[in-house]
């Protein structure tokens, strides 16, 4: 399968070898001027696209485009470069919808330009930072691709190639003549490609403004209670039909990115409770799991055990959070009261094993920073076992009430294309019939010793999406139930192996951590030049690109659905503007 | 003592008979909202009021009074004559409401044949403060919001009004 696709470039002796150890999966080298053909290929090859991470070295800006598949394991990177003096990129928002928001933001960070973009506007910073990239690195740090990615001179007969551990072998000369020459494409730039100008009023306001005729222009938002943050989505509406929907986001970037290049690699595990505070340990998972695989770090079979636990309990405040929320969108104010009370049980019980309740970092590179102890199991079989109870009550009260499932039964329907092109995880996909879990596509950890189902709906609706949440409680439940059985068998005496030491240095190269949040795939791309801060870390967060989907699925429908569909992708803001 | 002075034997009914009401839909309310707390916490999990008297007893009191002194605002550019009689409008109605029950032998404010009709007339007074405060404030959230509530209000008042026509006929 993979094989056949990769590709017709193999001839070009580009793609070459899969790397398991990195996470990295198989990398191909392309020129950009092929990019468009090469999406192209991929969708009709059914990957959807992760996300695009871009990283700037002294040859020039790379931008990798990362794709996976739903049921196999395996990913796609498609590397293509770009020099310093026309840092173009073809856009490929026409294959892939999402592409969109993932071309904007390397347009905010970095100073390359997507041809053909239909909306070059900046999407996480503020208009008046348009001509700042705060991702350029300096030139005392700008590191040499090869640096990054090392490589090792591989001579076959008469041929000299190198080796990279990133996947590929290519011959260096080829490549930096490839960087050097690269055809020029700025012929097919859009007349107005430059950033536009900012006169009166943020893009938003007066993109919308213009085309109003007697339709009522609305803000939802920053400060909207369905919106769970800070998300401002701005509307057209005839009537009470949504016309146009367009999320604004931003209102808390933080730029988590840009504090992975100034702190040392063990310091900004603190940041990663602070990305997604409901899932916070997938994300303190995803992070280590990139580390460990770029550093080669054993993890003790016990720590995994910990890890799992506290992670799926974490997943189940994360969903009764949702659950809650959910239905306090939906005008229910009861069973949110409800859901807390339960949080709360599961709280005190990570308190006490994480020693935090809500910006969990306790995940260590090689392990974990605390033991789960003994005496605390019965505690966590009692929190499971009160859960179960409490699960058929929410089904009998809550799922099965007329009232909630007028308001979400055929209403969002998103199928599993429109997953492809926006590139939609998690519940949102698994709502849409496709029983996709990185837990199970692509295992990471011990998960593949645990006995859980991915649960999946055809409903393809809001209803489908709030049932996958309610069951995969259940599931993390049977995963938290094997996880404390096997704890006590697995007592080696180490939580934690062979610590790495603050300000401990990994080798050049690059890891890609991937985890299943309760949002979806998480994925974190850490590269490293061998010093003490990373090189970049491209954080790829599921709410992102289920955001993505919202102008698309919310078009034409009625206000209060809009509000039932935006809550049925449990949008986590900080996680979308990081 | 001549009959020139003596006030006419309705309107002292309808007086004193909105008076009464007034008295006792605002006592009652002080109750029914206590209830409502205390009901809707417990089945919240929670205590509903507790700090002021026991139980939360007085905290309606206390809550009257403070609507009672809150300071008078209207938005910018509101329209404030529609703005301040949207709340009248709404008040008003229910006191009205309560005029052609008769609660006894001669314990009534109004004699009238059709005091179903009254009532129900009366009820549909909602319908138009609402209209007023989303389209007085002079603001796209409050004018959606207000339509929103119209729409529900009046797809209610016809089932309600066929249902109760259908039974007092």
């Amino acid at each position: 399968m993979r094989d056949e696709i990769l590709f017709q470039y193999e001839n070009e002796n580009r793609a070459v070898r899969e790397d398991e150890h990195t996470g990295q999966g198989c990398t191909v080298h392309i020129a950009r001027e092929r990019l468009t053909e090469a999406a192209k290929t991929m969708l009709n090859e059914d990957y959807f696209l992760e996300d695009i991470s871009m990283l700037e070295f002294t040859e020039g800006f790379q931008a990798q485009y990362h794709f996976a598949r739903w049921g196999n394991k395996g990913r796609v990177t498609l590397r293509s470069h770009a020099p310093h003096e026309d840092p173009c990129f073809p856009s490929i928002t026409k294959i892939y919808s999402g592409a969109d928001w993932h071309e904007r933001e390397a347009m905010d960070f970095y100073p390359v330009h997507f041809n053909g973009h239909p909306n070059p506007a900046p999407l996480l910073l503020p208009d008046d930072m348009a001509d700042e990239f705060p991702l350029v690195k300096t030139d005392k740090n700008r590191k040499s691709f090869f640096e990054v990615v090392p490589c090792q001179k591989i001579i076959e007969g008469d041929d000299e190639h190198l080796l990279c551990n990133c996947g590929m072998t290519l011959g260096y000369d080829e490549l930096a003549e490839e960087i050097r020459c690269a055809p020029t494409i700025r012929d097919e730039m859009h007349p107005e490609a430059k950033r536009l100008e900012v006169e009166d009023g943020d893009f938003y306001s007066r993109n919308f403004e213009e085309g109003a005729d007697d339709r009522l222009i609305l803000n939802m938002g920053p400060q909207h209670p369905s919106t769970h943050g800070v998300l401002r989505v701005v509307l057209e509406l005839d009537g009470e039909y949504v016309m146009r929907a367009d999320p604004v986001l931003g209102y808390i970037h933080r730029m988590h990115e840009k504090m992975g290049e100034v702190k040392q690699w063990h310091q900004y595990l603190p940041n990663m409770g602070r990305v997604d505070y409901l899932h916070a340990l997938a994300w303190n998972h995803a992070y280590v799991q990139a580390v460990e695989k770029l550093a080669e770090i054993e993890v003790p079979r016990r720590a995994e055990v910990i890890r799992i636990l506290t992670s799926e309990l974490n997943r189940i405040t994360s969903h009764l959070l949702w659950w809650g929320a959910y239905l306090l969108d939906l005008g229910a104010f009861t069973p949110i009261m409800y859901a807390f009370e339960d949080r709360e049980r599961i709280m005190d019980l990570l308190q006490k094993v994480t020693g935090s309740r809500l910006t969990y970092c306790s995940f260590r590179f090689g392990g974990v920073c605390s033991d789960f102890p003994d005496e605390l199991i019965p505690e966590a079989r009692e929190v499971a076992k009160i859960l179960r109870e409490r699960l058929p009550m929410f089904k009998a009260l809550v799922t099965d009430n007329l009232i909630l499932r007028k308001r979400v039964e055929d209403i969002g329907i998103i199928d599993d294309q429109m997953c492809k092109r926006y590139g939609a995880t998690g519940p949102v996909l698994r709502g849409s019939g496709i029983a996709c879990d990185v837990r199970r596509s692509d295992p990471y950890s011990l998960y593949p010793e645990f006995d859980f189902e991915v649960p999946a709906y055809g409903g393809q609706d809001a209803f489908a999406r709030y049932l996958v949440r309610m069951d995969e409680m259940e599931q993390s439940l049977n995963i938290v139930d094997q996880a404390l059985d096997m704890l006590p068998g697995c007592d080696d005496g180490h939580i934690i192996k062979k610590a790495p030491r603050p300000g401990f240095k990994p080798p050049a190269g690059e890891a890609y951590g991937c985890v299943e949040g309760a949002r979806g795939r998480i994925g974190i791309l850490v590269a490293s030049d061998g010093d003490k801060v990373p090189y970049r870390i491209k954080l790829r967060s599921p709410s992102f690109s289920n955001l993505s989907l919202f102008p698309e699925c919310a078009q034409g429908v009625l206000l209060a659905d809009a509000v039932s569909i935006m809550g049925s992708l449990d949008l986590v803001i900080p996680e979308i503007d990081r | 003592m001549s009959t020139a002075f003596m006030i006419p034997e309705p309107a002292l009914r309808i007086g004193i008979g909105l008076a009464a009401f007034a008295a006792f839909i605002a006592l009652n309310a002080l109750v029914l909202v206590y209830l409502e707390r205390k009901v809707a916490g417990h089945l919240q999990r929670r205590p509903g009021p507790f700090e002021v008297g026991p139980h939360g007893l007085l905290t309606p009191v206390c809550d009257a009074l403070k609507l009672v002194g809150k300071q008078l605002t209207a938005p910018d550019g509101a329209d404030r004559l529609l703005f301040w009689t949207a709340p009248i409008l709404s008040f008003m109605p229910i006191f009205l409401l309560f005029l052609p029950i008769e609660f006894g032998p001669g314990l009534y404010g109004i004699k009238f044949n059709m005091g179903l009709l009254l009532i129900l007339a009366f009820s549909g007074f909602g319908v138009l403060s609402l209209c007023l405060a989303g389209w007085g404030s002079n603001n796209k959230w409050s004018l959606l919001g207000a339509a929103r509530a119209v729409a529900q209000s009046v797809a209610y008042e016809i089932p309600l009004l066929l249902t109760v026509l259908a039974i007092a006929s």
